[in-house]
């Protein structure tokens, strides 16, 4: 029977196959009385299955290290621990010996009652941990018993992989030849899993409740990536829906692609940077293969994120000059560290203790107290500017106090690499997040003192409508259209243009095919987005002209609410692009 | 023997890193280290399934102790390594 489940879309796509299924394996445990004469037998024989084990690990951690980088990784350094640990691995010696049972049934007595001290754990961050014990016990149970690893080493012809997650060690395993998409029952966007497809570039949806009970090996499944949907045994008539829809979808993304080479022009001629949203050195190549012109944004944050100390200058200035090499002669906006607010790192300052994060030291705040990290990211941005095109850019800023003290500081650096002898690019542009209200209102102020601006639509959206979008209750109010938000974007573009100084946006909403043409009809002279929507944003803008889209945006200010303003874009871009905006967000609906 | 009383101050409290590299710095030491919390019996310092089953989370008080003859350093370097947030 046909089973329709609703998740998170975290990479999109749509894929028809077969299931291939992986539960939460349960080994089974053999129970049996060892001859007393043979008990150092038994005993040789656990030995030999933790020393398997070992090597097992070791080699799925060498895998994933080359894979995924060594940080993720770590986490193995403990599971080795796990089976050397003397006070278990005597425990189920003496077992074995006094009581005479099976080297499995004495390992999973043992582990086990330690599994059951975990149910008196409060903190659920340390009670989880018992996830990594069980994995190990797994491990072990199956290479004494000598049962089959189901896990992904058969996977040998092209599946959607369903699972309760995906673990690391999971990933390490999995053949990318044979990965059409991939469902999972837990996680989120930023869980091993959505990694991974995003990675690939395969549909990915998670967070499906009750998805592995209701499949079956072999079972044919639809993974729609973008509506975030998966239908298990399809009908024939949901069956050629989807395909009508994959189809449609991959020959709009053929034609899409064909604009790779093309700018991000008007067809009256106003140019427009499309530039690409980036995280790390390996998002380069999609960024290049989606026709990206250079990047808006980089998030540099997360490589201090994925890992657990301080990267040192010289390791920066290689990630950074990557990053700078690979799309070069195009354009690289550094962005500064930015932590607090819902990023953290335990061996950086802002905790999760604090009660208003968002309000809270991050930042530019955190970068201005913490001078040691701030110029040492500094230092690294100059030297490595000299192989690219570098620009640097300051989050969170809420007056003109942090913007000279951060300028003062890179002056210092400055004056420290030319003591030095270092080589850097003498004219990097350097410019500022608008993602403050306080920051649209003395725009014209801050445009006199920085090269560029750019509008971080995520966080200015929260600041001004005052809304927390991770609050289900209230976050129907975050509205990118709303028309305070319209008048912050419309103000920041008129001040910067008048002091001269170009005006871009990086976030989430740029993306939005309808908001795009809000934002070319505004005056943004860049948008910076996912490297996913560059096309499909490209083609928009190839088909509109500057003037229409400021007509349009005249209109729409005089408009009073987020709903007449969404019903009428909407409208439009229907008439104008119904292959685009069909199966997107009803109208009226916040985005 | 020798006790000292430390508080966890890293983030994420006794989870399984910080519990390795507690467990590789007491292995170093040929004395018989315990670790016990308010709560929790004590527990083998060189175990790390011992140490995780503490449960100990940030803000919790945990009691070292070591009996043998290096027992001093023994518990000078664990808790300094709790105070030095496990090196996190």
């Amino acid at each position: 029977m046909e089973v329709r489940l609703r998740g998170i879309a975290v990479s999109p796509g749509i894929v028809i196959g077969k299931a291939y299924v992986r539960r939460p394996e349960e080994v089974v445990v053999p129970n049996f009385v060892v001859d007393p004469e043979k008990v150092d037998q038994e005993i040789a024989r656990f030995r030999a299955g933790l020393d398997q084990t070992h090597g097992e690990i070791l080699e799925t951690q060498k895998r994933l290290a080359e894979q995924m980088g060594e940080d993720h990784a770590k986490i193995f350094d403990a599971h080795l621990l796990i089976l050397q640990d003397t006070k278990a691995i005597e425990d189920t010696e003496q077992l074995i010996r006094d009581q005479l049972m099976c080297a499995e049934f004495a390992l999973n007595r043992v582990i086990g009652r330690i599994l059951d001290s975990f149910d008196r754990i409060a903190d659920p961050y340390l009670k989880e941990r018992s996830a990594d014990i069980q994995d190990v016990r797994r491990r072990l149970l199956r290479n004494l018993t000598g049962q089959e690893v189901r896990a992904f080493g058969a996977l040998n012809q092209e599946s959607v992989i369903v699972a309760h997650d995906l673990a690391p060690s999971d990933t390490a395993m999995i053949d990318r030849r044979f990965v059409l998409g991939v469902a999972t029952e837990l996680g989120g966007r930023t869980s091993h899993a959505a990694i991974l497809a995003r990675s690939y570039g395969i549909a990915a949806v998670v967070g499906l409740e009750g998805l592995t009970e209701q499949t079956q090996h072999g079972d044919e499944i639809i993974v729609d990536g973008h509506a975030g949907v998966v239908v298990l045994r399809p009908t024939g008539d949901t069956l050629r829906e989807y395909e009508r829809s994959r189809q449609h979808f991959d020959e709009l993304e053929r034609q899409l692609l064909t604009l790779k080479e093309f700018p991000a022009i008007t067809l009256d001629g106003r140019k427009i940077e499309l530039s690409a949203n980036i995280k790390s050195p390996e998002d380069t190549a999609l960024a290049i293969a989606k026709g990206a012109r250079g990047v808006g944004l980089y998030r540099t944050e997360y490589f201090f994120l994925s890992r657990s100390e301080l990267p040192s200058e010289e390791e920066q200035v290689e990630a950074y000059s990557r990053v700078l090499r690979d799309l070069a002669p195009e354009t690289v906006i550094f962005r500064t560290l930015d932590v607090g607010g819902d990023k953290f790192a335990s061996y950086l300052g802002p905790g999760r203790s604090e009660l208003n994060p968002f309000l809270g030291w991050r930042g530019i705040r955190f970068l201005l107290t913490r001078h040691d990290i701030f110029r040492t990211q500094l230092r690294a941005f100059l030297r490595a500017s000299t192989s690219g095109k570098l620009k640097i850019m300051y989050p969170m800023i809420t007056g003109l106090e942090e913007v000279r003290a951060a300028s003062a500081l890179l002056d210092e650096v400055r004056r420290g690499l030319d003591a030095e002898g270092y080589a850097y690019d003498p004219d990097v542009e350097v410019g500022i997040m608008i993602e403050t209200p306080s920051a649209v209102a003395i725009a014209d102020l801050l445009a006199r003192e920085t090269d560029f601006f750019s509008i971080g639509s995520n966080d200015l959206i929260q600041y001004t409508l005052a809304v927390d979008r991770g609050n289900a209750r209230i976050s129907y109010l975050y509205e990118p259209m709303h028309p305070s938000v319209l008048r912050l974007i419309r103000n920041t573009v008129e001040a910067g243009h008048e002091a001269g100084i170009w005006v871009g946006m990086c976030g989430e909403v740029a993306a939005d095919p309808l908001y795009s043409v809000l934002l070319v009809g505004l005056g943004l002279d860049e948008l910076s987005i996912s490297a996913y929507m560059i096309p499909e944003v490209k083609r928009i803008i190839r088909s509109i002209t500057f003037d229409e889209s400021k007509m349009l945006v005249r209109r729409a200010m005089t408009m009073s609410t987020p709903a007449e303003i969404r019903r009428y874009l909407s409208g439009l871009m229907h008439e104008r692009f119904p292959d685009l905006v069909s199966g997107d967000n009803d109208p009226g609906e916040p985005a | 023997m020798t006790r000292r009383e430390v508080v966890v101050q890293n983030e994420l409290g006794l989870h399984l890193r910080s519990a390795s590299t507690f467990v590789r710095t007491a292995s170093r030491f040929r004395s018989q280290i315990r670790v016990a919390t308010a709560l929790v019996p004590p527990v083998d310092g060189k175990s790390i399934l011992g140490l995780v089953t503490l449960g100990a989370a940030t803000g919790e008080r945990l009691v070292i102790t070591a009996d043998g003859p290096d027992e001093a350093e023994a518990v000078e370097a664990l808790a300094g390594l709790v105070n030095a947030h496990f090196g996190e």
